[in-house]
């Protein structure tokens, strides 16, 4: 069963070029799936990543400009997309020229897919 | 002597009136017999006089009971503390080891139960082109080699040889005529 779900998120990886790993994870960084391009090693993501998004979310949702959606953190060596999907966190790690119009695209595949893994976060 | 006294009172009563207004204009901050109980519009408002008046306030407490006035309150506070951009208090907290352990273990479980739900969409392509992630690799391939180029070649040229030689041999007449006008002239002799 779960092999069906990394052969998909494997493919979604593969569309993008330069992209490193997509994280789906609860609001605490706790990952639900991860898929990582094999060709390069490992990425160390600290937990803090992904409960600073959380909060960082919420907090810019209150200035006036509606619900924050996405949030996108360009470093010198890599770029990282977090999208609120809450009670989901969607990131994207790539590099630091990878396109990133390209990331956000995928955002539309992966929806239909993200309610029914929500329920596994909800449920427990 | 009537007309005098009246006309005297009439100047009392002017230079009453004109006291007065120097009363009003001159010594109005200080309080006395004529100014207004509630000249400021301000200390009508609700919150104001409920400070005020101690019998309002204990009207007030009558009214509502206590564990209500709280909760208002408590509301207010909580509703006061979501909208504000608190960036001082985002010290973020991190999962024990263990549960982040056992969380990882759940998560699991529910989503091999719940991937059989899921309605994948189609994977079946639905275009002849087809998205490439780094068109380079393949614009930058080596070409085929020589004698598959002139394989394809002679293959073609064979191909179109056997195409410019198929021909119709007509054996019959390409215009039949059917029956329909004798069976009228028929129809019509009759």
């Amino acid at each position: 069963m779960t092999d069906d779900v990394k052969r998909y998120f494997t493919n979604l990886l593969q569309k993008v070029s330069g992209l490193f790993c997509i994280l789906v994870t609860d609001r605490d960084g706790v990952p639900l799936i991860r898929i990582d391009n094999k060709t390069i090693e490992d990425i160390d993501l600290p937990p803090s990543l992904f409960s600073t998004f959380a909060l960082a979310t919420d907090q810019a949702g209150k200035l006036g400009l509606g619900k924050n959606k996405t949030i996108i953190s360009m470093y010198s060596n890599y770029q990282i997309v977090q999208m609120n999907k809450l009670p989901l966190i969607v990131t994207f790690v790539g590099t630091e020229n990878c396109n990133t119009g390209h990331i956000l695209a995928l955002e539309k595949s992966i929806d239909g897919y993200l309610d029914e893994i929500k329920l596994a976060v909800t449920e427990s | 002597m009537e007309y005098l006294r009246s006309a005297f009172n009439c100047l009392a009563n002017l230079c009453s009136c004109l006291d007065c207004s120097e009363d009003s204009s001159g010594q109005g901050y200080e309080p006395n017999e004529r100014t207004h109980l509630l000249v400021d519009p301000v200390s009508n408002s609700p919150a104001l006089r409920r400070t005020n008046s101690e019998s309002f306030s204990n009207e007030y407490s009558q009214s509502l009971p206590k564990k209500d006035e709280q909760t208002a309150l408590n509301r207010i506070i909580q509703d006061t503390a979501i909208n504000i951009i608190d960036v001082a208090a985002m010290d973020s907290h991190n999962l024990e080891p263990q549960e982040y352990h056992d969380r990882v273990k759940l998560y699991y479980q529910k989503l091999q139960q719940q991937w059989s739900n899921v309605q994948h969409p189609s994977n079946s392509p639905t275009g002849l082109l087809r998205d490439i992630p780094n068109p380079e690799l393949f614009l930058t391939a080596s070409p085929i080699s020589a004698p598959d180029l002139s394989l394809i070649k002679s293959a073609v040229d064979r191909a179109k040889l056997a195409l410019e030689d198929i021909k119709i041999e007509h054996k019959e007449d390409l215009i039949v005529p059917f029956n329909i006008h004798d069976s009228t002239q028929s129809n019509f002799t009759s």
